[in-house]
């Protein structure tokens, strides 16, 4: 039994509860706004994919799981999931490498360092249709790159068909486009991870010889192991979201549907054949998807540490 | 008691006090100090109930009297959404309904403008799903998009208007049934759009050449300009839509106008002979080096390009680039226009004519009649009329009899007389893609990138084709010819 009189322990709970109160005032407005634009339409997006909707006037028609259904029967359901993983292959070693590279190399005391860190983080503030217009200039077949290649006998590192207009290259080409717009906000991120790591271990290894690998090895790749860990989830996350360079570079799917991912889609069926039941569904399994990846590797990261 | 050394201890709460919530301990509720506190706390609750309260009615207050302005100011007002991003194209909309506010006094147009290639059918779809849609749209009564939104019921049924302006003796006969669903007029057609060859009358004089009027012919320039270092027809095929115009030619090349009207409204395949043979001639050109190496991709506007700079001295288009930000480019005095000659010698080459567009009215507008009486101010008052045409290059559905004293281009002007030249039984549809399911449509796309590439060939593509459509024809999901609205 409490020695704390009953008033006090009442006043006490009246004061938490006050406390609680004023808390949920400051955070109310925040949670109302993810509400309204991040949960209601996911509630929305669940409770439209049980329907048969073409978009206009309410959904009426209850399907059940028929949209899930369609979608495991769908060869071009698991043509577009093919293609996000092999774009998580590829971009995703590119934005961790290249980001792990620079934060290193800039890390350092080198001339120029703040300049060079604002050059590579300004295209992950550029729009992505700025930076799909840019690549597209770079990759046309008739544009200034291509034809210089051509006339100054590089012309090897060119494609005949073009490369987003070759089924086997489109989808690298545009990763490729991703991976140089997204790797400075993992320079970023590596950066700010490098920056946390004790100096003095540094110095301790430098003092039993340890060279500039090891020294990456032994002190940097372990300190920055938890930032890995967010920008690989980041990664896994962003390879299943893409959706605006593709979009724009390889319209419609790309040639022969070789660049159609689960996010263009599920915009392309709703949007251009009118079945937002069946795109709404899509959504949900995409959200499924990143969800299951992300907390796998999540698990597996927590088993080895 | 270690000294905590806080800033404000001693200066606005009794020192005691904080030291014991510091502390973990109770506070007293007792005494005047513990009192001021109580009072100033519940001052702020009070008051940011009051300014919450406030927000509420003022926000309530706001809403009521829009709503108030709004509702008396929709009877007033006709949204329209058109596809006049271009300014020129604007300004000429503009002063169409310009006028027509003059005419009606008290009536106000507000259009909202989209350019080609632009996400109309994103936003349009979005808005109708909120009940936020326009008064009056633009797009043909024959897309997917429309027959969808007729089935639903968001699409005016305009055959009382139609008997009333006499709609049908001002319109060309073969577009009225395209704008026909179950013998009710659903949009009023406009923007008829035909696909010919425009060339350059410079680079033909170099090669020595003349305007085909044969398939061979054709071949044969194709050859010459090759030989020359030329690409001898442009194309950009990345948006894949301008394939399927080409396959649209082709096949009506194939089966002629009245074989198109047997496949797209009777029971005729897309596995005869005269389709098939249409793939097979995409397939030739294609290996014969026609189109530019890269031309899958290349973007539309980059097959305009090189038409422009004279490195290829045909383009295959519609008649669409007439106006907007490529009139220049294609009514320029050094270009010349022909129609695409026939591939199959039992079948004469055909000229081809669609409505690009048309204009569409919501069911649910507040405003029908006057939408209406918009849409027949559009396109048939005389003034209107010579304005689309000549600030548009906008080829009217309707018949108009003076049409011969507008100031259009050259080759506007030479498309008609190749199209007259045609009448009657030689002038096809233009567009497939417009006049088919949605699958068939994707369907027709990827293939003819397929076919380019060679990962296909066209007895298969065809095959694959008439399943669709076969499909199609089950789910009610094609055409039908039902004749002219009953008035």
């Amino acid at each position: 039994m409490s020695t704390v009189p009953y008033v006090v322990r009442r006043r006490q709970r009246a004061a938490s509860a006050r406390r609680w109160l004023v808390a949920l005032a400051f955070i109310l407005p925040a949670l109302a706004f993810y509400g309204l634009v991040v949960l209601r339409p996911l509630v929305d997006a669940v409770r439209i994919s049980f329907y048969d909707w073409d978009g206009f006037g309410p959904p009426t028609d209850y399907v059940g799981l028929d949209n899930y259904r369609k979608a495991f029967d769908d060869p071009l359901f698991w043509t577009s999931l093919k293609h996000n993983l092999v774009w998580m292959a590829i971009s995703l070693p590119l934005v961790v490498g290249l980001g792990l590279l620079s934060a290193v190399l800039l890390a350092g005391r080198i001339r120029g360092r703040t300049m060079l860190r604002t050059l590579y983080f300004l295209p992950v503030v550029q729009a992505s249709a700025v930076i799909a217009l840019a690549w597209r200039w770079v990759y046309s077949p008739i544009g200034p790159v291509t034809t210089g290649l051509d006339k100054s006998g590089l012309g090897f590192l060119t494609n005949d068909d073009g490369w987003v207009g070759n089924p086997s290259w489109a989808l690298p080409s545009v990763a490729v486009a991703a991976a140089w717009a997204g790797f400075g906000f993992s320079m970023v991120i590596f950066l700010a991870g490098i920056q946390g790591i004790d100096p003095a271990l540094y110095d301790a290894v430098e003092v039993d010889g340890a060279g500039a690998w090891q020294r990456f090895r032994y002190v940097t790749m372990p300190g920055l192991r938890s930032v890995t860990t967010t920008v690989l989830v980041l990664g896994v996350i962003g390879s299943f979201l893409v959706f605006d360079l593709l979009y724009i570079l390889t319209p419609n799917g790309g040639v022969i549907q070789s660049t159609q991912v689960l996010g263009t889609l599920l915009f392309y069926r709703a949007f251009s054949h009118n079945e937002f039941g069946y795109g709404a569904a899509l959504s949900v399994v995409l959200m499924v998807i990143i969800f299951a990846l992300s907390w796998l590797y999540l698990m597996v990261r927590e088993r080895r540490d | 008691m270690k000294r905590l050394g806080l800033p404000f201890s001693g200066a606005r709460f009794p020192a005691g006090s904080v030291r014991r919530r510091l502390e973990g301990q109770p506070t007293q509720v007792d005494g005047s100090a513990k009192g001021g506190e109580v009072s100033s706390r519940k001052a702020i609750r009070h008051l940011g109930v009051a300014l919450l309260l406030a927000l509420v009615v003022a926000a309530s207050a706001l809403a009521a009297s829009k709503s108030a302005s709004t509702k008396s100011a929709e009877s007033q007002v006709l949204n329209v959404w058109d596809y006049g991003a271009n300014p020129k194209v604007s300004k000429a909309f503009d002063s169409i309904w310009r006028s027509f506010e003059k005419a009606h006094p008290g009536v106000t147009i507000k259009r909202r403008s989209f350019g080609g290639g632009s996400d109309f059918d994103t936003v349009f779809t979005t808005a109708m799903a909120a009940g936020k849609g326009p008064d009056i749209w633009t797009a043909t009564v024959s897309s997917p998009d429309t027959r969808v939104s007729i089935k639903r019921g968001l699409v005016l049924d305009l055959t009382p208007y139609y008997c009333k302006y006499h709609w049908g003796d001002k319109l060309a006969r073969n577009q009225i049934g395209l704008s026909t669903v179950k013998d009710k007029f659903y949009g009023v057609p406009d923007g008829i759009e035909s696909l010919v060859v425009f060339y350059n009358k410079d680079v033909f004089r170099q090669l020595g050449v003349t305007v085909p009027k044969t398939w061979a012919q054709l071949m044969g320039i194709v050859a010459k300009a090759k030989a020359k270092g030329l690409t001898p027809i442009s194309l950009g095929n990345i948006e894949k839509w301008p394939g399927t115009q080409w396959i649209s030619a082709l096949v009506a090349n194939g089966i002629g106008a009245k074989g198109e009207e047997s496949l797209l409204f009777g029971n005729g395949h897309w596995t005869q002979p005269g389709v098939v043979g249409a793939l097979k001639r995409w397939v030739e050109l294609s290996k014969a080096g026609a189109f530019p190496k890269a031309a899958i991709s290349m973007s539309f506007d980059e097959g305009i390009s090189l038409f422009a700079r004279k490195k290829a001295p045909m383009f295959f288009i519609g008649s669409f680039v007439l106006a907007g930000p490529t009139a220049e480019i294609f009514t320029n005095p050094n270009v010349g226009v022909f129609l695409l000659p026939s591939w199959n010698p039992k079948i004469p080459t055909q000229a081809t004519e669609s409505s690009g567009n048309g204009w569409i009215v919501n069911a649910k507008t507040k405003n029908p009649t006057l939408a209406a009486e918009a849409l027949n101010y559009l396109q048939f008052n005389p003034a209107s009329q010579r304005i689309l045409f000549e600030q548009v290059a906008d080829v009217l559905a309707a018949k108009v009899p003076n049409v011969n004293s507008f100031k259009v281009s050259a080759q506007l002007k030479q498309i008609f007389a190749l199209n007259n030249s045609k009448r009657p039984n030689n002038v096809a549809l233009s567009y497939l893609d417009e006049l088919i399911s949605v699958d068939l449509g994707a369907a027709i796309q990827d293939d003819t990138q397929a076919l380019q590439l060679g990962k296909k060939d066209p007895q298969q593509v065809a095959a694959e084709w008439d399943k669709l459509w076969t499909k199609a024809r089950q789910e009610g999901d094609t055409l039908s010819r039902t004749g002219l609205p009953k008035c």
